[in-house]
């Protein structure tokens, strides 16, 4: 069996467009790990992140041909699921409230603190969990727009640049929406009793 | 991103500074209008602060799928898309459909010959014929299972709307659960319309399906009170066989 564990992206597409299926299982096991945990991130059931991943890569299978090598597989996929995400979004309205909050309902064996975190007394510790526990409520109340991009780049450390291909609009519209989400989240905090002061 | 006349800056322009993402000149602006204005620096610090928080947020691990089972999905999908784009047979579905509707009217016999449903009836007669053999020769269908079970507890399993088009649904049969047929907007499996009590969905349906990992929907119809579902479920050399389901009351589901 070929080996294409040090193939690059670009190569395997060529491959896999010649139907060379270890190509694109190469790719999809390449990268369904990330594109999972970003969209379970977007609609928060693990069920439905599973269908929109097969689902975005059915559509990378049928736009192979159409992928441009001077851009990156990763922009390309992103954009892919990034859509996926904002027609479920569209479809399902905005009930998203789901398995991930409880997954993230901190569990303490799943949550590896850091070191700062460690020397941290209960209390404190009982409190940034109460925090971390009502920011994801606050991304739940976003709208999709706002919700990915706050995604993209907080929790996916892109670039502005990045984002606006993804989301294919300016680089200033980024800013402006990753700006407007951040006060949403912090107006929801308030709302909530929570100021920086008390993180 | 330019400031305003007004001396203030743009609020966005904090996030670009955060985000270090502003060219020199805004960059520089920013920090002047921060050392120059405490409440914009407050409202700096929260920026920062719940920034912070957010990205602690993807410190969770998220649990990757398992490449086995995902490849063997996207693999049936793929196959699916790919059935969905092959050119229609010489007689589709919907027509056979349309045929098989027909003949339970029972015309008269002049209706027959003028509406030249004979022929047609013949050809329709023919085509399922052949699909029922090669069902049964593949191993979709055993004959054993060609029998009308009325029964309450029927449940074609959990039904997901594909994104990519309307007329494909896949069916699996891992999680039953009836409500999610009810999810497709099809009035037909609520087992009542207009007041009437339906047919309930035969079990052969479920029994088809299970001996397959999928199958497609095309369409459910009613006529008489009767549900009429043409569906289709891969061979195993990949390719669709077309079925088409009757529940008449008093003999097997037509194949």
């Amino acid at each position: 069996m070929k080996d294409y564990s040090e193939y690059s992206d670009s190569k395997l597409i060529n491959l896999a467009v010649a139907k060379d299926e270890l190509a694109f299982k190469e790719l999809v096991s390449r990268h369904r790990g990330w594109a999972f945990g970003f969209v379970i991130k977007n609609v928060g059931q693990k069920e439905t992140a599973w269908d929109i991943t097969q689902e975005a890569f059915v559509r990378v299978y049928k736009n192979l041909e159409n992928f441009r090598h001077d851009a990156s597989f990763n922009t390309w996929f992103h954009r892919i699921l990034y859509n996926l995400c904002i027609d479920h979004w569209r479809k399902s309205g905005r009930k998203i409230k789901t398995e991930y909050q409880d997954e993230l309902s901190w569990d303490k064996k799943r949550i590896s603190p850091t070191g700062d975190q460690r020397r941290e007394n209960p209390e404190k510790s009982t409190k940034r969990r109460e925090v971390l526990e009502l920011l994801q409520q606050a991304l739940e109340t976003l709208s999709a727009q706002h919700r990915n991009i706050i995604i993209l780049r907080e929790m996916e450390g892109m670039s502005y640049q990045k984002i606006a291909k993804i989301t294919d609009c300016p680089k200033g519209t980024v800013m402006s929406r990753l700006h407007h989400a951040r006060k949403k989240i912090i107006e929801f905090m308030k709302k909530h009793g929570y100021s920086s002061s008390e993180i | 991103m330019t400031t305003k006349n007004t001396g203030k800056i743009e609020p966005e322009l904090l996030s670009g500074f955060l985000d270090q993402e502003l060219d020199p000149q805004n960059k520089q602006k920013v920090q002047t209008y921060l050392e120059q204005n405490p409440d914009t620096r407050e409202q700096y610090k929260e920026l920062q602060l719940f920034s912070q928080q957010l990205r602690e947020l993807n410190s969770i691990p998220v649990q990757t799928p398992e490449m086995e089972p995902f490849w063997k999905e996207l693999n049936s999908r793929i196959n699916l898309e790919e059935a969905g784009t092959q050119p229609e047979p010489a007689v589709s579905s919907t027509e056979l459909l349309k045929i098989i509707t027909e003949t339970r009217k029972q015309p008269t016999t002049t209706q027959k010959i003028i509406s030249g449903f004979v022929p047609a009836f013949t050809g329709a007669a023919v085509a399922l014929a052949v699909v029922y053999f090669f069902a049964l020769a593949t191993g979709i269908l055993d004959k054993n299972q060609a029998t009308v079970n009325q029964t309450t507890d029927s449940k074609v399993n959990q039904v997901r709307n594909r994104n990519t088009s309307p007329k494909n649904i896949l069916v699996k049969t891992k999680q039953p659960d009836h409500k999610n047929l009810k999810n497709v907007s099809n009035p037909l499996l609520d087992n009542k319309l207009n007041n009437k009590t339906l047919p309930q969905p035969d079990l052969n349906i479920e029994k088809i399906i299970n001996k397959d990992d999928s199958c497609v929907i095309e369409r459910m119809d009613t006529e008489d009170d009767v549900i009429t579902t043409v569906f289709k479920v891969k061979d195993k050399d990949g390719s669709m066989i077309t079925v088409i389901w009757i529940p008449f009351k008093d003999a097997s589901p037509t194949i």
